[in-house]
């Protein structure tokens, strides 16, 4: 159990139970258009199409009607010092829900929170030159409060 | 069980799980009703309304009002000392708690990177990581008592230390076999394993032999090419301080036999007295 020691498959009941899933699974953009009632994850690689099916239903009670499973090989580049290293492997998961639903990937980047950054950058920038021209002022005493001195 | 674990998910989130985004709603709960105004109207305005199916799509995802922050106040990771307290089934719901935190941080964590933005706060990672490892520490032990007391043995996975087909010493955790081995119903089953009794390690590989000699000697060398050095230093201080402490060189060197280094020296002066 919490050896994480995956029991081989044995026919009849009770079957096998995983008490503590270790799969994890993050929602993605899809790089291709989809469906709208199609759903993309990148899953842990050892995860099938049943488990895939399993965690939505009983963990996040969405509801599944198919699953398609595809192993995706990790993106190899050229290193500065002349060899090839590689991203690691990844296993991604098509999940289609029933047909009157729709899910649409939210902007998790809105324009507004990115507006207010900007204002806050500005805001620190100013300050920390008000506070360059007080040191430039009290250029002969630093280190020193501003009440002290003539 | 898997039924409780959501319908409980929040009230335990919010009894036991000071730390992440749960404190953060806490927070916003009790600080401005002017933000969730704001907020509201945002949705009215903008967003037609989820349908409940997709709700748990949404969990994927961090709250909306986290979306482009530049900074997600969290606090820290749960202890081991603190989940040992907790009942089993607290700690079956709490581990349900963490993977789906831990989803939703790789999913945003995803999406940044593709946008090429800043993920606030990626040690929000390391604390669920952290806690998720301490939990299965927890449920470890207590899985080990419980066989120790029933069964007599810890109830880990069987393994031993091997020798592989490279000469490294790894630690082999053993495989569960749909037959015993060396009792099998057809004899061309398994063949190949039949009579081993070494799991299939131990190999004669003329070129790994050839190879591990060669090793050897190399870090035999290198280990006393050190000794050497270390020795000779130490007959150098010796020269310059005749009566340094012995305790404090060997606590300096602790590979050298000091007291043996020191009679060799007198000897060798000896030696030399003799001869001028």
């Amino acid at each position: 159990m919490s050896t994480r020691w995956y029991p081989i498959f044995r026919r009849g009941n009770p079957q096998l139970r995983i008490f503590l899933p270790n799969f994890f699974m993050k929602l993605v953009k899809p790089e291709n258009p989809q469906p709208k009632n199609v759903v993309t994850f990148i899953v842990s690689t050892e995860m099938t199409k049943y488990d895939v099916r399993n965690y939505l239903e009983k963990i996040y009670k969405v509801p599944v009607v198919n699953v398609a499973t595809h192993n995706r090989l990790g993106a190899t580049k050229m290193c500065d010092k002349g060899y090839v290293v590689k991203d690691e492997d990844y296993k991604i998961a098509y999940v289609t829900l029933p047909k009157d639903l729709e899910f649409q990937f939210p902007n998790l980047f809105p324009k507004d929170a990115e507006e207010q950054q900007d204002k806050d950058l500005e805001e620190l920038q100013s300050l920390q030159e008000q506070q360059k021209k007080e040191m430039e002022k009290h250029w002969d005493r630093q280190g020193t409060p501003t009440w002290f001195g003539i | 069980m898997l039924s409780a674990v959501r319908s409980l998910s929040l009230p335990i989130a919010r009894q036991v799980l000071p730390t992440l985004s749960t404190l953060a709603k806490r927070l916003s709960s009790d600080q401005a009703p002017k933000d969730e105004k704001h907020k509201d109207e945002k949705t009215e305005d903008q967003k037609p309304k989820l349908d409940p199916r997709l709700k748990g799509l949404m969990e994927f995802f961090d709250e909306p009002r986290h979306w482009g922050a530049s900074e997600v106040r969290v606090g820290r990771a749960w202890r081991a000392e603190e989940l040992r307290i907790k009942s089993n089934s607290d700690l079956h719901k709490l581990w349900f708690v963490l993977l789906k935190e831990r989803n939703m941080l790789l999913s945003m964590e995803h999406e940044s990177k593709q946008e090429f933005r800043l993920f606030p706060n990626p040690e929000r990672l390391d604390k669920v990581e952290q806690s998720m490892e301490n939990l299965e520490v927890v449920v470890r032990e207590r899985n080990r008592a419980y066989h120790l007391l029933e069964t007599g043995e810890s109830g880990e996975r069987p393994g031993m230390w091997v020798t592989d087909w490279l000469g490294r010493v790894i630690f082999y955790r053993k495989l569960e076999h749909v037959h015993p081995p060396r009792v099998l119903p057809y004899p061309s089953i398994n063949r190949k394993f039949r009579y081993r009794k070494d799991y299939g390690f131990t190999q004669f590989n003329p070129d790994v032999e050839a190879f591990l000699k060669l090793y050897r000697e190399k870090r035999l060398k290198k280990y006393l090419a050190r000794m050497r050095r270390q020795r000779s230093a130490v007959l150098r201080l010796l020269e310059k301080f005749p009566k340094v402490d012995p305790e404090a060189l060997q606590k300096e060197f602790p590979l050298l036999d000091i007291p043996w280094i020191i009679q060799l020296r007198e000897e060798r002066l000896k030696v030399t007295r003799q001869i001028s």
